[in-house]
């Protein structure tokens, strides 16, 4: 436990120099491109909560973040609600919808899962995309607050929001490694059916996985009306978004928690600056090239490459 | 036997689509008895491990465990009543440890404490002690097949099968793990043996079960079951 608080006070310490250093560069544009960084980071230890440490690929990431991001939406048409009320509700819905994908889909191994998690999408695409209360395919528009107490301003605000996020999501992987919970996880990984035979609940273990994964990609998507000011189904929805969740743990490594953080800041840096200085369409052929590089070359990712991953190795 | 069996299984049966593959068997297994498991291939002993562990479901018949029906429990339910199976290629966690695949059933089995000592002494019991930083890739043969036992072991079973865990081993790692299954039974785990090498099978066993193409044609005592025509004539057959 003594531990864990160390970890977590390291990890809020980090986040406040990173926060320090942004406002140091006294550029609004810093943070444009970090919320877009952060927001990776805390989608790529979403996604590998679930397709990392249980080895069930979820496509569907562009779902769980678009259900957050809606829920927000659908809120903020009800009533003025403070944005981090947003989020947590945007995680309970989408964690509720992990449940209940997991419930669903999760006798379903291997590609079968991964299909079902992109049909998911899909579906629910189509629903948001036909319901008018949250602009339906027209889009919808978030305005921002105009006035923003201590931060001064909005997007500084979301970033200290999302950075939070990136904090309370890489302390629960943190945990869930050093736990039994994660040792139940590397076990269904390994083999299923051993893991069954060997007494660990595996329904209930995916269940957790999926409901706390989807949770927080959920929670990373509440902001995301605000951030793009305009928001539509395509852009809720975009496909780069699970390109980009899948690519950075597998890139920087699956089995601890830094590997994706090290897969999202490299990347997710890159492609802020890529998209800078040559164009954003070259940003999926760099990451499409590089995720093949490394599935070959280095099934381990940078943190084996770095020699980090510790005694449980992957598979 | 004047009280109810360990474990019971009645008029199991299980297909795969059309395929009969067993077939309205009845077996039972006293406490701390050591049963033999034989039958040529596809006789559907693998099948009947699966049923009574919950890997597979039953399609008829019932499973009674230590006087509780347990053929709709799920596979870890059934593990931590003491029911544990070991399986007929070694499947260890790959990406754990040899000690930390023990960890699993410590956690999770729930039948004892967490305490880190229940791993040692699995690890001495099986002869792994040595082993127990290793990776499942680095064990030879016999050694993974002790791991199975060990992390078995761990679960703290009253009955447990063994499928085959001999397959592809030398003469003295047969007798080996022969050695380590007594020793398993004499600490009261009943054991049930599914085993093709007659020479362990005849050493071990109490009683003898013979399946054929989903039947049970013989249940008994093992030199008589062995003298038997039928079981003569289906491996013989063979
Ligand atoms: N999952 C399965 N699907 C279809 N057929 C199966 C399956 N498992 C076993 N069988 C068939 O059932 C029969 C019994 O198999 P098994 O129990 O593994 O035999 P044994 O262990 O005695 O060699 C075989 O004919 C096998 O092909
Ligand atoms: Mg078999």
């Amino acid at each position: 436990m003594s531990a864990f608080f160390r970890f977590l006070g390291l990890a809020i310490i980090a986040a406040c120099a990173l926060f320090a250093a942004m406002r140091a560069v006294g550029n609004d544009y810093v943070f444009y491109a970090g919320y877009t960084v952060l927001e990776y980071v805390v989608l790529a230890c979403a996604w590998n909560i679930l397709g990392g440490y249980v080895g069930y690929v979820n496509f569907g990431v562009a779902a769980f973040l678009a259900l957050g991001a809606y829920t927000g939406v659908a809120l903020g048409r009800i009533a003025p609600v403070p944005l981090p009320v947003m989020m947590l509700a945007g995680g309970v819905v989408a964690g509720l919808v992990g449940l209940g994908t997991g419930y669903l889909t999760l006798r379903l191994r291997g590609i079968f899962f991964a299909i079902a998690t992109l049909a998911l999408a899909v579906v629910l695409q189509t629903l948001i995309t036909n319901w008018d209360f949250v602009g339906g395919s027209a889009g919808v528009y978030a305005i921002r607050p105009k006035h923003v107490p201590i931060f001064g301003s909005y997007i500084q605000y979301m970033v200290f929001l999302m950075l939070t996020l990136a904090v309370v999501v890489v302390a629960v992987s943190r945990a869930i490694e050093t736990s039994g919970l994660g040792l139940g996880f590397v076990a269904i990984r390994d083999d299923e059916v051993a893991a069954e035979a060997t007494g660990v609940p595996t329904l209930r273990l995916k269940l957790i996985a999926t409901a706390l994964s989807g949770a927080f990609m959920g929670m990373a998507g509440a902001p995301l009306p605000y951030y793009l000011t305009f928001l539509e189904p395509s852009s809720a929805f975009n496909l780069t978004y699970a390109v980009n969740s899948i690519a950075m743990p597998l890139i920087g490594g699956t089995t601890m928690w830094f590997g994706p953080v090290l897969g999202a800041l490299l990347l997710g840096t890159a492609q802020q600056v890529i998209t800078v200085t040559i164009s954003s369409e070259v940003n999926l052929l760099i990451v499409g090239l590089l995720l093949i590089g490394f599935v070959v070359l280095a099934p381990q990712g940078l943190i084996g490459l770095l020699g980090l991953t510790g005694k449980r190795r992957s598979a | 036997m004047s009280e109810l069996p360990l474990f019971h299984a009645q008029g199991l049966t299980k297909r795969f689509g059309g395929f009969v593959a067993l077939d309205s068997v009845d077996f039972e297994v006293g406490a701390g008895e050591r049963v033999g498991l034989i039958g040529p291939n596809g006789s559907g002993k693998s099948t009947l491990v699966g049923c009574a562990s919950g890997s597979l479901r039953n399609d008829g018949g019932a499973v009674w465990f230590k006087d509780r029906r347990i053929d709709r429990l799920l596979p870890h339910q059934r593990v931590r009543a003491g029911l544990v199976r070991s399986f007929q290629l070694p499947r260890p966690f790959r990406g754990l440890t040899v000690a930390e695949n023990l960890r699993v059933p410590l956690v999770f089995a729930g039948r004892q404490g967490r305490a880190q000592d229940a791993i040692d002494d699995a690890l001495e019991f099986v002869g792994l002690a040595a082993r127990r930083e290793a990776m499942p890739q680095d064990l030879t043969q016999v050694d993974l097949r002790k791991l199975d036992l060990a992390r078995a072991t761990v679960a703290k079973p009253q009955l447990l099968f063994v499928d085959e865990a001999m397959a592809g081993l030398s003469h003295s790692e047969v007798d080996e793990i022969i050695a380590l299954m007594m020793r398993m039974n004499e600490r009261g785990v009943a054991i049930v043996m599914i085993e093709h090498i007659m020479r362990a099978v005849t050493a071990f066993s109490q009683r003898l079960v013979v399946l054929v193409a989903g039947r049970k044609i013989a249940d008994g005592d093992p030199e008589q079951v062995l003298a038997n025509v039928e079981v003569q004539r289906a491996y013989l057959g063979e």
